[in-house]
C-alpha cells in the first residue's frame, strides 16, 4: 500500500481528503502545519506529500524546499493545493522538482490524476 | 509686495476706487508736474509714492503695494528697467504662483526706438515719452497698465484655481487607486477563506456520491449532483468576482500566444454541450477552417466564448438550438466568431444594460428570470476589450439574440 503525506490545516478538509485517499487505498499520515509536515516526512517516507501552501508556522515553499534538501525525501512527489488564485503561486510551485499543482476545490478526478502524474497510483 | 498681500489680492480681486503708485524720477520738478496732472481727475484717486533711484523704489516695493509703477529710464543709479528687472528676480526667487510684480511704466526723454525697446524687453508693460505727458495720456498709459495687470492677475488666479483642481483630482484618483487595491485584496481573501470549506464540502459530498459512506438510491445521487453543482456555482462566481476585481486594477494581464481556431471551439462546446444535452437545446458549430490561428490569450478566450454560449442555452427554451458561426475576413486578417441563439431576445431598452455589472434578466413581473451574479457579458466585453476586440450583439424579442466579436489572425 503507497502511503500520503497530507499536510492541511483546515480540520474539515483535511478530514475529506483523508477519506478520499484511504477509498484511493492510499495509507494517509496526515499533519495541520509546517513543522511536523518535515518531521512527519522523514519519519513515514511517504511516496508522495500532498501539500497546502497557506500553513500556521511557515509556508508550503518553505516545507518544499526543506524536503529537497533532505537525502530521504529529495524526490518525493510533491503535490501543492491552494485555494489562492494568486499566479505567483502557481509560478513559484513550477520551480520546485518534481512538483505538481492543485487549484482548490478540485475534484477526485483531478486528483486522481495528479496521482497518476507522480506516478503514485 | 508681500507675497500675503498679492495674495489676498488674488482672492478678493475687488474693483478699487483709487490706484496706489510709485512715480520713481530724480527730478523733484517733474515728479511734482506728475502729481499735479493726475490730481485733476474727479472719477478716481491716484495714491502717490515717489522714489529718487532705483534703489529706494524697490525698497518701497518691498514695503508697500503699488497698482502701478511710473519710472523715469534714467535714474542715478542706473537704468529704470533694472528696477523690473530686480522685481522679476525677486518674485521668482518667492516660488508663489499667485505673486505677480506690479506693472512699471517707464518714461523715456524722447520718442526714440532704443530706450522702449529696452523697457518692453525687460518686463515693462509699457512706455511713455516724456515731451508726450499730458494728463489724459499719462491717465490712459496707468490704466491701461493697471488694467492688463489685474487680468495677468486674473489669469494666474485661474490657473492657479486649475492647478488645485488638478491636485485634488490627483488625491481623489490615488485614493481610489488605493480603494481598488484594497477591494482587490478583500476579495482574495474572502475567496481564500471561502475555497477551502467549498473544497471541503465538495470533497464529501464526493465521497458519499462514490459509495464511501454506503450505498445511495438514485434520487439520492440526483441530489447530491444538484449540491455539487452548486458548489460549482459558488466557485465559479468567486472566479468571476475576482476577474473584475483584477480588471479595475489593470492586473489581469494576457497571455497571448498563436492558437489554432479548433482548440478553442473544441473546449468552449465541451464546457456546454451536457447542459444544452439536458436541456434538449441542439448545438450546432458551422464549418470553419481547422487550420485557422488566432492571436490571443487562449485560456481567456475560451472563458469568453464558453460564456456566451452558455447564456445562449440559458435562454433557449428546449427545442431550439444555439449556433456558433464563423467570418472569415481577409481583407483585415480576422476571424470572426458569433453565437446566436432562437432564445427570448433582449428588448431594446435593455440592450446596453446587459453588459452592467450585477444586471439580471427580469420577467414581466419583475422576478429575475435566472441565478447567477450578472457578471459574465461584463466580463467578456472587458476580456475582448483587452484582446483591442468589441463584443457586439444583436437581438429581436421573440426570436433570438447574436452575440459577435473579431479576432486578428
Amino acid at each position: 500500500m503507497k502511503t500520503v503525506l497530507l499536510v492541511e490545516d483546515d480540520e474539515k478538509l483535511s478530514l475529506a481528503l483523508r477519506l478520499r485517499l484511504g477509498h484511493m487505498n492510499f495509507q494517509v499520515h496526515s499533519v495541520s502545519d509546517a513543522i511536523r509536515a518535515m518531521d512527519e516526512a522523514v519519519k513515514s517516507n511517504p511516496d508522495v506529500v500532498l501539500l497546502d501552501i497557506n500553513l500556521p508556522g511557515g509556508d508550503g515553499f518553505m516545507v518544499a524546499e526543506r524536503l529537497r534538501n533532505h537525502h530521504a525525501t529529495m524526490s518525493t512527489p510533491i503535490i501543492f493545493i491552494t485555494a489562492s488564485e494568486r499566479s505567483e503561486f502557481e509560478k513559484r510551485a513550477r520551480q520546485v522538482p518534481n512538483s505538481f499543482f492543485l487549484q482548490k476545490p478540485f475534484d477526485a478526478i483531478q486528483l486522481q490524476d495528479t496521482m497518476e502524474a507522480c506516478e503514485c497510483l | 509686495m508681500t507675497p500675503a498681500s498679492f495674495a489676498s489680492r488674488i482672492t478678493q480681486q475687488q474693483e478699487k476706487a483709487c490706484i496706489t503708485l510709485l512715480l520713481v524720477d530724480d527730478d523733484p520738478g517733474y515728479l511734482d508736474l506728475c502729481r499735479r496732472q493726475l490730481s485733476k481727475f474727479s472719477n478716481i484717486e491716484f495714491l502717490m509714492d515717489t522714489a529718487a533711484s532705483s534703489a529706494e523704489a524697490f525698497q518701497r516695493c518691498m514695503e508697500n503695494d503699488y497698482d502701478c509703477l511710473l519710472v523715469d529710464y534714467q535714474l542715478p543709479d542706473g537704468s529704470g528697467t533694472d528696477i523690473v528687472d530686480r522685481l522679476n528676480e525677486w518674485i521668482e526667487q518667492q516660488n508663489d504662483p499667485s505673486l505677480l510684480p506690479p506693472p512699471a511704466i517707464i518714461v523715456t526723454v524722447d520718442s526714440g526706438q532704443h530706450a522702449p525697446t529696452q523697457a518692453i524687453r525687460a518686463g515693462a508693460v509699457d512706455f511713455i515719452a516724456k515731451r508726450n505727458v499730458t494728463p489724459q495720456s499719462l491717465r490712459r498709459v496707468i490704466i491701461n497698465a493697471v488694467e492688463k495687470s489685474r487680468l495677468e492677475l486674473s489669469v494666474a488666479q485661474r490657473n492657479l484655481a486649475l492647478e488645485q483642481a488638478y491636485a485634488l483630482l490627483e488625491t481623489a484618483n490615488g485614493q481610489l487607486e488605493s480603494k481598488r487595491r484594497e477591494i482587490l485584496h478583500f476579495y482574495h481573501t474572502v475567496s481564500h477563506e471561502v475555497k477551502t470549506p467549498l473544497a471541503a464540502a465538495r470533497e464529501f459530498i464526493s465521497l458519499i456520491k462514490d459509495g464511501a459512506a454506503g450505498e445511495i438510491t438514485a434520487e439520492q445521487l440526483v441530489l447530491l449532483n444538484y449540491a455539487m453543482d452548486s458548489c460549482d456555482q459558488i466557485k465559479s462566481q468567486f472566479t468571476e468576482l475576482l476577474d473584475l476585481a483584477r480588471i479595475d486594477n489593470n492586473k489581469l494581464k494576457l497571455k497571448l500566444n498563436v492558437t489554432p481556431v479548433k482548440s478553442l471551439i473544441d473546449r468552449a462546446v465541451a464546457s456546454i454541450v451536457e447542459t444544452a444535452k439536458d436541456k434538449q437545446v441542439s448545438l450546432v458549430v458551422t464549418d470553419y477552417n481547422t487550420a485557422d490561428s488566432i492571436q490571443c490569450d487562449s485560456d481567456r478566450m475560451v472563458q469568453v466564448l464558453s460564456n456566451l454560449l452558455s447564456n445562449a442555452v440559458k435562454f433557449t427554451l428546449a427545442g431550439g438550438a444555439v449556433t456558433l458561426s464563423f467570418t472569415d475576413n481577409q481583407v483585415n486578417r480576422s476571424v470572426g466568431f458569433s453565437v446566436s441563439d432562437t432564445g427570448c431576445g433582449i428588448e431594446k431598452k435593455n440592450v446596453e444594460l446587459i453588459f452592467e455589472r450585477l444586471y439580471q434578466i427580469e420577467n414581466s413581473d419583475g422576478s429575475v428570470l435566472q441565478s447567477g451574479l450578472g457578471l459574465g457579458l461584463s466580463i467578456c466585453r472587458e476580456l475582448l476589450t483587452l484582446h483591442d476586440s468589441q463584443l457586439k450583439v444583436t437581438s429581436t424579442v421573440g426570436v433570438g439574440s447574436c452575440f459577435s466579436f473579431e479576432l486578428s489572425r
